[in-house]
């Protein structure tokens, strides 16, 4: 079943990675004590504006315990290797 | 209108107020500035939101190293609000400490001015007695530090007087007179006892007053012994 899950959202991935992929990169922090990181997401076509965004990034963050403070932008394929190194591990991690 | 007269209880009175407000306004106003110690002092979250600001106003500072540092900056921020707090109750026991001791003062104030006032009236009311002590044998009487020396009989008629006080009793001349030479009361005469009171008072009145007054200096002549600037001629 999880594998299941996991393969589907792997194909809906690459499917919308095949459409014209949309990404953000944002600032987020965790409280007490304080921790920050600058990480890299890949955004549904529907939430592809920095405004729009936002709430999208929100909600997959705060799984993680997380709280968005900054979308910084939204940018296509040709922006994600100059922001690799800098996101680390947070490079496409929610 | 006030009354033309005055009465020893009114400034106490007022003394007891002016302590009442003094000890109320040293107390308000420590209590204030403790208020106003806990309110301004940051809380610990406020440095944290200082970092957290730096963070999103600079775009600079997104690389892993320097967001680590960053981060420890926001640690050392909490570490130096929880030294503040250690601090912040240092100071409060300060203030607790202050409280007492204005309050401590404000009361040993009013007390030395009620002493003053005590004092004042002591040396306006002349010679206080403190201490009256009887030696029979020497037939010497002092009173407070002075010396007086007594005839036997003044000295029989003094003592037979304290003895009287001791158990708070009044006696008449007869009375005086039957104590002294030991016959009942009955066949005494008033006169003889009224004459050795009057020869207590003059023997004692006269000493104490060459003593306190009216000096004799020895192979020079007489003098007053009081300070000048007492002395007021009308």
């Amino acid at each position: 079943m999880m594998k299941h899950l996991l393969l589907s959202l792997a194909l809906i991935v690459l499917a919308s990675a095949a459409n014209a992929a949309c990404y953000a990169d944002y600032k987020a922090k965790m409280d007490n004590p304080l921790r920050l990181h600058y990480g890299v997401i890949e955004l549904p076509a529907s939430a592809c504006s920095v405004g729009a965004a936002a709430s999208n990034i929100a909600a997959r963050l705060s799984g993680g315990g997380w709280q968005l403070l900054e979308v910084m932008s939204v940018f296509d394929e040709s922006g994600l290797q100059s922001r690799r190194n800098r996101a680390g591990q947070y490079y496409l991690r929610f | 209108m006030r009354d033309n007269t005055t009465s020893a209880s009114e400034p106490r009175l007022t003394g007891t107020r002016v302590v009442q407000f003094g000890i109320l306004a040293v107390v308000v106003i420590l209590s204030v500035a403790a208020v106003l110690l806990f309110s301004y002092l940051p809380d610990a979250n406020a440095f944290n939101e200082a970092v957290e600001e730096i963070f999103v106003v600079n775009d600079a500072l997104t690389t892993t190293e320097s967001i680590r540092i960053l981060e420890i900056l926001a640690q050392s921020g909490t570490t130096f609000s929880e030294v503040l707090a250690s601090y912040r109750a240092i100071i409060f026991v300060l203030i607790l400490f202050a409280t007492a001791l204005l309050v401590a003062c404000l009361v040993f104030l009013l007390t030395i001015v009620t002493l003053n006032r005590r004092i004042h009236l002591i040396e306006q009311s002349g010679i206080q007695v403190s201490s009256l002590v009887l030696n029979r044998e020497e037939g010497v009487v002092a009173l407070n530090n002075m010396d007086f020396k007594l005839t036997a009989a003044a000295m029989e008629t003094l003592s037979v007087l304290a003895e009287a006080r001791l158990d708070d009793d009044v006696l008449s001349g007869a009375e005086i007179e039957a104590m002294v030479s030991g016959r009942p009361a009955v066949d005494c005469e008033e006169a003889a006892g009224a004459t050795r009171i009057k020869r207590l008072r003059d023997t004692l009145g006269n000493q104490m007053v060459s003593e306190l007054l009216v000096k004799n200096i020895a192979r020079r002549g007489y003098m007053l012994a009081i300070d000048k600037a007492v002395i007021k001629m009308n």
